[in-house]
């Protein structure tokens, strides 16, 4: 059944539009800068598993554990050295440097590493699993069940944890958050941490599926944005929702209409959205 | 508050004054002259380039500068008015003055309808709504095969000319276009000197500053702000039509992204809200890659470097940061004469 | 005060004045060569963004020639210099790009630019400055039209372009082979002027047309859709990093059976290691400017691999030829090599080049040469099938 197929289809590509505007949404909300970077933050955490996966020969977990980690250090590396000279400057000045650690990045690789297109198969991209008519490989089945199960874990952890809780008072309100002694600029570095992680899993989960070139990032950047605008400015779970409703729709846009236009789609539905709602689908509600 | 205090130029001594005139003219001199001299198409194809990101940068300074929001929107103008002069010339034979007319007058219309929507969201909304707005120009521009020829582009543009009453003269030369372009980005800066010396500059200003405020007292802020818009879509648009006379076509190439970046960097790293900053980003922001040509491969990485560097240390601009400097240098000479 | 004001401006004019007039003095030579002195070539290539790798290897290939020549000392003495620009495959930076070459380095014969949008701007800058340039992989059928005869006397083309080849493929091949055709196009100017050729083919029948981004990943959306309708056929324009990811989605959604064609360039030996399963390309058939299984390219493809220790692709295979058609213009020169010399010999060539075949440009400056059909059988890339291409009638 088309239907189903499609579903599917949307799932995946919603389970890493997800990954990808989790990360962007919850730095947006507990630093308050916009991460024009992200996109790249997943493009070298795919050059990263691959190096770890098919240059070192590690197999499939270690690899990824490997790629998060990776990911989550380089992550509170930026916020080290970049974010925290910016944090007090104005937005545009914000907007400046991650645009050029955008540029940045992507020419290192594509000079240091060649432009050439690689690829990093796992045994479970050669699986395939047919359930009925819908036929999808295993490392896409991984890609839906681990993400889904990446923002349980995730929703937990800011919910119930003690720098979850710190994350969330800090994107509601910082200055209080200074007045009272927390360490905000120690939450931010976490935050960018757990940012650039989710850009890490999603590579791993992912670059097996496609072939990996530094500029990978780029498309995946704008409908980041897209969602989260949707999503509401920062509201995890409601980017999250949002993310994989985007993929789902795109994909029977595909099917029924014209996949010429799909991308457009996804800004007439965001520019719908900022119109009749300028705060979001969800409700009206400050911080992640 | 006294104007004349605050005023920069008050305490400044004559002749740094007399310098700085000098300076002037002398720089409106090579300007005008240098091709002359150099005779090299390529130095004139590179500083045509630099002039029309002058003009472009110049125009969503307005919006971006003066009235402190962050428009995406700016290539979009520009598409559409290098679309429709061009289209105007080579199916309707208009003459190059009507098509560049045109080039204006349309661009500012779509500013000044996507306006209102779009100036009731937030910042970041109003950005995101300009990112879609160029989007979705740039990806029309490329499946209305009919219309723009698509990827395949709009070629056989004719070049600027003006034939009008005794007037009756075309542009040949790569000098010609250098000296059309020379003066385009000229009259764009004084209309925009003009603007932020009068009475709406100062009203954009109080919109930057706090628009609750301002509407709160009475001014009317949603025409201000499309008026910022319109303004820079049409000098947009104008340089649209200049630029596809002078490639002789026309692409859908010229909405992308990217362009929105570079006009991005170039006033943020210029200098935005200040009159030479667009200018003299968009001269070290076309220079420099085509400097950087030397260092081939390694030549977008580094202009990646720098600007991160930049925004960390040099958050104003650069040309704020020149000013300051040299400000605090005068007020340290001031206070080293100054009687004890 | 007024006096000393304007006499400082005077005096900033003066020298001004002196300064650009100085600039100005002994703005160099027109790009001609005389005896022993070395001659200047530009690459003009789309050396960095998403196609990035297409200029890359076109250089490596030229480069390849280039020094081949020079360790024989050059060509009748003159040592070949290479000059590289990258036009970015955007004809605004194309236009800075190509007055580079011509202006400020002098070249006296250029190479490029690979991306038809760009050639056609750039044009009329060759033109105006008299300087020839030699496409290698350039597509689109209005470059053919507007050369030689057709107006401008300095473009030449020596790989086959687009009308022809979809035209001769589409005819021989594919509608042999299918009835109904769904097309997956790559969004660029390449993509846009293969579509238009496809619809105009008797007997087959195009279910759908659906475009691409350059750069684009997952295709399962689209790949779907189109199983959906239950095509013969696929037709497939773009090259081999997208294509290999049709293929493996392709198998993944179980399309195995519908036959895969493409224009180019897929069925390269690079694709393989694109694969999921290397052997899932077989019986995809492509129309190509260049025959990879042809025993006389094996020469080339030892070298290239010598070199550059990457396996040889039909871009760089195209710059390589492209660079020896040049060294085999300019040693038919007698005298000073300049650019006009350069265009007339270009005009005269007429030999073989294995590897691609024959050279001969026509009176629109455009060389034609059979067009060969590979197919993939198993991890090998053979060639199945040499059309003869005659110039097409109107052109």
């Amino acid at each position: 059944m088309v239907v189903l197929d499609q579903l599917v289809n949307g799932l995946a590509l919603g389970a890493l539009y997800a990954l990808i505007a989790a990360g962007v949404a919850v730095i947006f909300g507990v630093v308050g800068i916009v991460n024009f970077a992200h996109g790249e933050l997943y493009m070298l955490g795919a050059y990263l598993f691959y190096l770890a996966h098919v240059t070192f020969g590690l197999p499939y977990i270690p690899g990824l554990v490997v790629t998060i980690a990776g990911m989550a250090a380089f992550g509170a590396l930026i916020q080290l050295v970049v974010v925290r000279r910016i944090v007090h400057r104005p937005w545009q000045s914000q907007l400046v440097a991650t645009l050029g650690l955008s540029i940045l990045f992507l020419n290192f690789i594509a000079v240091a590493v060649g432009t050439d297109p690689r690829r990093a198969f796992t045994s479970l991209t050669r699986a395939t699993l047919s359930v009925g008519s819908v036929s999808l490989s295993y490392q896409r089945v991984a890609l839906i069940v681990v993400t889904l199960v990446a923002f349980a874990a995730l929703h937990q952890y800011v919910r119930h944890s003690r720098m979850g809780k710190a994350m969330r008072a800090v994107s509601q309100n910082r200055e209080a958050c200074v007045t009272v002694g927390v360490d905000v600029q120690h939450v931010a570095m976490v935050t960018f941490a757990i940012a650039a992680a989710l850009a890490g899993l999603a590579a791993a989960l992912y670059a097996p599926l496609v072939t990996i070139t530094p500029t990978m990032g780029q498309l995946l950047i704008i409908k980041a944005f897209v969602v989260v605008i949707i999503g509401g400015f920062g509201r995890l779970d409601a980017t999250v929702a949002a993310a994989l409703g985007l993929g789902v729709a795109e994909s029977f846009v595909i099917q029924y209409v014209s996949a010429t236009y799909v991308d457009v789609f996804a800004f007439i539905i965001m520019l719908g959205v900022l119109l009749a709602r300028p705060h979001g689908l969800f409700d009206r509600r400050v911080g992640i | 508050m006294s104007t004349a205090l605050a005023s920069p130029r008050a305490g400044r001594p004559t002749h740094v004054a007399v310098a700085r005139r000098g300076a002037v003219m002398a720089l409106v001199a090579v300007l005008i002259v240098w091709p002359l001299g150099a005779q090299s198409d390529y130095l004139a194809g590179v500083a045509i380039t630099a002039l029309v990101f002058m003009i472009l940068a110049l125009g969503l300074d307005l919006v971006v500068g003066r009235l402190g929001v962050l428009s995406f929107a700016h290539p979009a103008f520009f598409g559409i008015g290098a679309y429709t002069s061009a289209l105007l010339a080579v199916h309707a034979h208009a003459s190059f003055v009507v098509g560049f007319l045109a080039a204006i007058a349309v661009p500012t219309v779509v500013a000044l309808i996507v306006a209102v929507p779009l100036f009731r969201l937030s910042l970041h909304a109003f950005a995101m709504g300009t990112l879609g707005f160029a989007q979705i120009a740039w990806v029309v521009s490329i499946n209305w095969e009919q219309l723009t020829r698509g990827l395949l582009c709009l070629p056989g543009v004719p070049p600027v000319a003006v034939h009008i009453g005794p007037l009756d003269w075309t542009a040949v030369s790569l000098t010609d276009y250098y000296y059309v372009a020379l003066g385009l980005a000229t009259a764009c800066f004084f209309i925009v000197r003009r603007l932020g010396r009068s009475r709406i500059g100062r009203t954009w200003t109080a919109i930057r500053d706090d628009d609750v405020l301002a509407a709160a007292n009475g001014v009317p802020v949603l025409r201000y702000q499309m008026l910022a818009l319109a303004v820079g879509a049409g000098m947009a648009g104008a340089a649209g039509a200049f630029f596809g006379a002078y490639s002789s076509l026309v692409c859908p190439t010229n909405l992308a992204l990217p362009y929105s970046i570079n006009l991005i960097i170039i006033l943020f790293l210029g200098g935005r809200g200040t009159l030479i900053g667009p200018v003299i980003g968009a001269i070290i922001f076309t220079g420099l890659p085509e400097y950087l040509r030397v260092a081939q491969t390694w030549q977008l990485a580094i202009y990646g470097a720098l600007i991160v560097l930049a925004s960390m240390y040099l958050p104003e601009g650069i040309v704020t940061w020149a000013t300051d400097r040299a400000r605090a240098l005068r007020m340290r000479r001031l206070a080293r004469s100054a009687p004890r | 005060m007024r006096s000393k004001q304007w006499r400082a401006g005077a005096a900033g004019l003066v020298a001004a004045l002196v300064a650009v007039v100085g600039a100005g003095c002994g703005s160099g030579t027109s790009g001609a060569a005389s005896k022993g002195q070395p001659v200047k070539i530009g690459l003009n290539m789309n050396y960095s963004g998403p196609s990035g790798y297409e200029g890359q290897s076109v250089y490596k290939g030229a480069k390849l020639a280039f020094d081949e020549q020079n360790a024989k000392g050059g060509v009748n003495g003159h040592k070949l210099d290479a000059v590289l620009a990258d036009n970015q495959c955007d004809p605004a930076v194309g236009l800075n790009a190509i007055r580079n070459l011509i202006d400020k380095n002098h070249v006296s014969v250029i190479i490029g630019s690979n991306c038809s949008s760009v050639t056609l701007a750039q044009m009329p800058i060759i033109q105006q400055n008299k300087v020839p340039m030699l496409a290698v992989e350039d597509s689109n059928t209005d470059i053919t039209r507007n050369a030689g005869v057709g107006g401008n006397p300095w473009m030449f083309r020596l790989n086959l372009m687009d009308e022809a080849m979809a035209t001769i493929f589409a005819k021989n091949v594919v509608a042999k082979e299918v009835k109904t055709l769904a097309v997956l196009a790559v969004e660029t100017d390449y993509g846009q002027g293969v579509v238009d050729i496809l619809k105009k083919i008797p007997g087959l029948k195009i279910l759908s047309v659906d475009k691409y981004q350059l750069g684009q990943s997952d295709y399962r959306s689209i790949l779907t859709r189109i199983k959906s309708e239950h095509p013969d056929g696929l037709f497939f324009v773009g090259d081999y990093p997208e294509g290999s990811q049709v293929l493996n989605q392709m198998h993944e959604l179980g399309m195995s059976g519908i036959k895969v064609y493409t224009r180019g360039n897929v069925a390269d030996p690079a694709l393989f290691k694109q694969l999921d399963d290397p052997t899932s390309a077989t019986g995809l058939k492509e129309a190509n400017f260049w025959g990879v299984g042809l025993p006389d390219s094996r020469y080339l493809v030892k070298k290239y691999e010598a070199r550059y220790h990457e396996p040889l692709t039909r871009p760089s295979a195209m710059g390589y030829f492209g660079a020896k058609t040049l060294i085999e213009a300019i040693s038919h020169i007698k005298g000073d090599v300049t650019p006009t010399a350069i265009r007339d010999a270009l005009e005269k060539v007429n030999f073989n080049l294995p590897g691609l075949g024959h050279v001969h440009f026509d009176a629109h400056h455009q060389n034609w040469y059979p067009l060969y059909v590979n197919e993939i059988q198993g991890t090998k890339v053979k060639l199945v099938e040499t059309v003869p291409a005659k110039p097409l009638p109107g052109l």
